[in-house]
């Protein structure tokens, strides 16, 4: 028996392995009661780090395609992008997540090792060739996201949240496998790009793809947040624990598109295929731009408006969908890069705001901009940014999604675009909503009882730099590194 | 002869148990008889020579999971007025209509000629050594994620079921 393919297969997957041998170490060191709670912090975030330097060093120097593990996992620069960022939002959600949990009276380590397990399997989820593969490592994201979200057992939202969480879920999931057992009994394979092969060879009717791509998509939209499988996301966002809602915001939806333009390039291909798939998401984008926004508008807490607003920001990520070319993916990777800075520096200062003055709504931070004016003024800088306002990098993102999507001009994608700058400026006015209480209103006294912690001012002070750098520093070469890993 | 008397008896079973199922106002008689579905359709699978697949079926899904079904709903203890509660005419309605539209679409679209039987044929040959073969061969990394998965859920009961909050 030839068992080198094993031995390729793990020397590849270094930083995975990395990994899953540090939660497993983090949870049998914690045993230990001698040692402090900031070693085992500190034990998690070296694991990142090392993972995060072994995939840099094999993001520049690896060209080319190679299939692990007979076919399971794709092992490209595109899956070594979504290695990269995973790990480095992984590490953001770790060190601003460690002012709130330390004084946890339970789930200090659990949140530790789930973190770290969640990017293992949001890792593989990008690099998923097989329908088995996808499968598992959705539900293991998804597992590891129904504990993370009731890690607060005193807490009945935490609890609610986690519970909604688990049934969307589960029926979500079952609806994909039911899509996907008709592609197999149609094929008679479970990988990606063999079925994209027969299928091309078979004369289906249309209405067969319809039904399949409609049932896998519940699995995959679930994740990512799109609307007609959305309304699980704006009560499990208020309900976890804030840093925990700020890796879902993120890291999971993210992780969902990677999957999703794996999927839809495997199955359909680029070009053009017998059935015309891109009318579903514009459907689906298209509403969840709308829904996602005009709820917002009504939104006074702010957990779940920045619920909304992800839904809203998931519609715009899936007009890429529209036109699925080299240049499309590339701008959706860049999207997500920024929108991943943005959306995590925002929950940073919603953390503060939670945690050192017990602010969690609208109305109660009229006038904050006089008490703490660093904050206030990078909250702006993250709002802007996340509506698509020019000195912010968010606008840059927004305009290469736009810009690649508008490429065959025709009246579906001339609609789309329609839409989308509509409620782009739709959102405009939840956004400056905040901005607008904390600067304009006269508000109360906000008492503080400790001085903010350097661990949430430094990473918020950075990713504020980082958004205005990207715009006016040279943003070129991201965007062209980011075209070389798409598809 | 005897195989196509089985197959019509059995699927018969599994849609009368299917439909009591669903129409039981009491979650055990409920489970009971989504455990003789199960079982039927487990008959349903030896009938296409596939004695390991359902073998499996009834281990894992009669054994394990209806227990376990069984034991919550037994936990739960529902009272005598919470089950007499009904859905309203139109969610019936719903709940009717949605799943029968679905499954007549599908059927209406897919010949039988398109699926691939050929393919599907190359399960016979499942036997005990070859299942753990492929278990390391072809699924190894699904295996390992399974492994690191049952970790996860560990960790996860372990959390739920702690005392000290």
């Amino acid at each position: 028996m030839d068992y080198n393919w094993i031995e390729t297969g793990l020397q590849l997957s270094r930083p995975e392995l990395l990994i899953i041998g540090g939660t497993v170490a983090v949870i049998m060191l914690s045993i230990f009661k001698q040692l402090s709670r900031t070693f085992l912090f500190l034990c998690s975030c070296a694991i990142l780090i090392g993972a995060g330097y072994i995939t840099l060093l094999d993001i520049q120097s690896y060209t080319g395609q190679t299939i692990l593990f007979k076919g399971a996992i794709g092992y490209d620069k595109f899956s070594l992008f979504f290695k990269m960022l995973f790990i480095a939002i992984a590490f953001i959600t770790m060190l601003f997540s460690y002012p709130v949990i330390k004084n946890w009276t339970s789930g200090f380590v659990e949140f530790l090792s789930l973190l770290l397990c969640c990017t293992l399997g949001m890792i593989y989820m990008a690099s998923s060739r097989t329908f088995l593969m996808m499968f598992l490592n959705l539900e293991f994201v998804s597992i590891t996201s129904y504990i993370m979200a009731g890690l607060l057992r005193h807490n009945k939202k935490s609890i609610e949240a986690s519970l909604k969480y688990i049934i969307y879920g589960a029926g979500s999931s079952g609806i994909m496998l039911f899509g996907m057992s008709f592609l197999y009994a149609i094929t008679g394979s479970i990988d990606v790009y063999t079925v994209g092969n027969t299928l091309r060879h078979l004369d289906l009717p249309n209405s067969f793809y319809l039904i399949t791509s409609i049932l896998i998509l519940a699995g995959f939209a679930y994740k990512m947040a799109i609307v007609p499988f959305h309304m699980w996301c704006p009560d499990v966002y208020e309900g976890a624990p804030t840093p925990v809602t700020a890796f879902f915001s993120t890291g999971p939806k993210i992780a969902g598109f990677a999957m999703m333009i794996r999927f839809v390039d495997g199955v359909f291909g680029k070009g053009s295929s017998p059935f015309e798939w891109q009318l579903i998401f514009i459907i689906v984008s298209v509403l969840s731009m709308l829904i996602g926004n005009l709820t917002a508008l009504q939104q006074n807490n702010l957990k779940r408006l920045m619920a909304y607003s992800g839904i809203a920001h998931a519609g715009y990520m899936a007009l890429i969908f529209l036109t699925f070319t080299q240049d499309s993916i590339g701008s959706l990777l860049f999207y997500s890069v920024i929108y991943s800075i943005m959306n995590l520096g925002a929950f940073i200062t919603i953390i503060i705001l939670e945690k050192y003055y017990n602010i969690d709504n609208i109305q109660s931070s009229a006038g904050f901009a006089y008490t703490n004016p660093f904050l206030a003024i990078c909250l702006s800088i993250f709002m802007f940014s996340l509506v698509g306002l020019p000195p912010f990098a968010g606008f840059f993102s927004k305009l290469l999604v736009f810009m690649s999507v508008i490429k065959p001009l025709n009246y579906l994608t001339l609609f789309a675009i329609l839409v989308a700058v509509i409620t782009t400026v739709i959102s405009l006015f939840y956004y400056v909503k905040i901005i607008g209480a904390m600067f304009l209103k006269q508000g109360g006294n906000f008492t503080i009882t400790e001085r903010v912690s350097l661990i949430l001012n430094a990473p918020m002070a950075i990713l504020a730099l980082a958004t205005v750098a990207i715009f006016i520093t040279d943003w070129d070469w991201l965007f062209e590194f980011c075209k070389s890993c798409s598809l | 002869m005897l195989r196509e008397l089985f197959f019509v008896a059995a699927s018969l079973l599994a849609i009368l148990t299917a439909l009591l199922t669903v129409t039981r106002k009491n979650p055990i008689y409920a489970t009971f008889f989504l455990i003789s579905h199960l079982i039927s359709i487990a008959i349903l699978i030896s009938t296409l020579k596939l004695y390991y697949l359902s073998a499996i079926h009834i281990l894992v899904y009669t054994g394990a999971i209806m227990i376990l079904f069984l034991f919550v709903v037994m936990l739960l203890n529902l009272k005598e007025e919470e089950l007499e509660k009904d859905f309203s005419i139109h969610l019936k309605l719903l709940y009717t209509l949605a799943p029968i539209s679905v499954m007549v679409i599908i059927v209406g679209q897919l010949k039988p000629q398109d699926i691939n039987l050929s393919k599907l044929s190359q399960l016979n040959v499942i036997s005990f050594e070859n299942a753990t073969k492929a278990l390391f061969d072809k699924y190894f990394l699904a295996f390992e994620i399974v492994s690191a998965l049952i970790i996860l859920a560990i960790i996860g009961s372990i959390l739920i079921a702690k005392k000290k909050v």
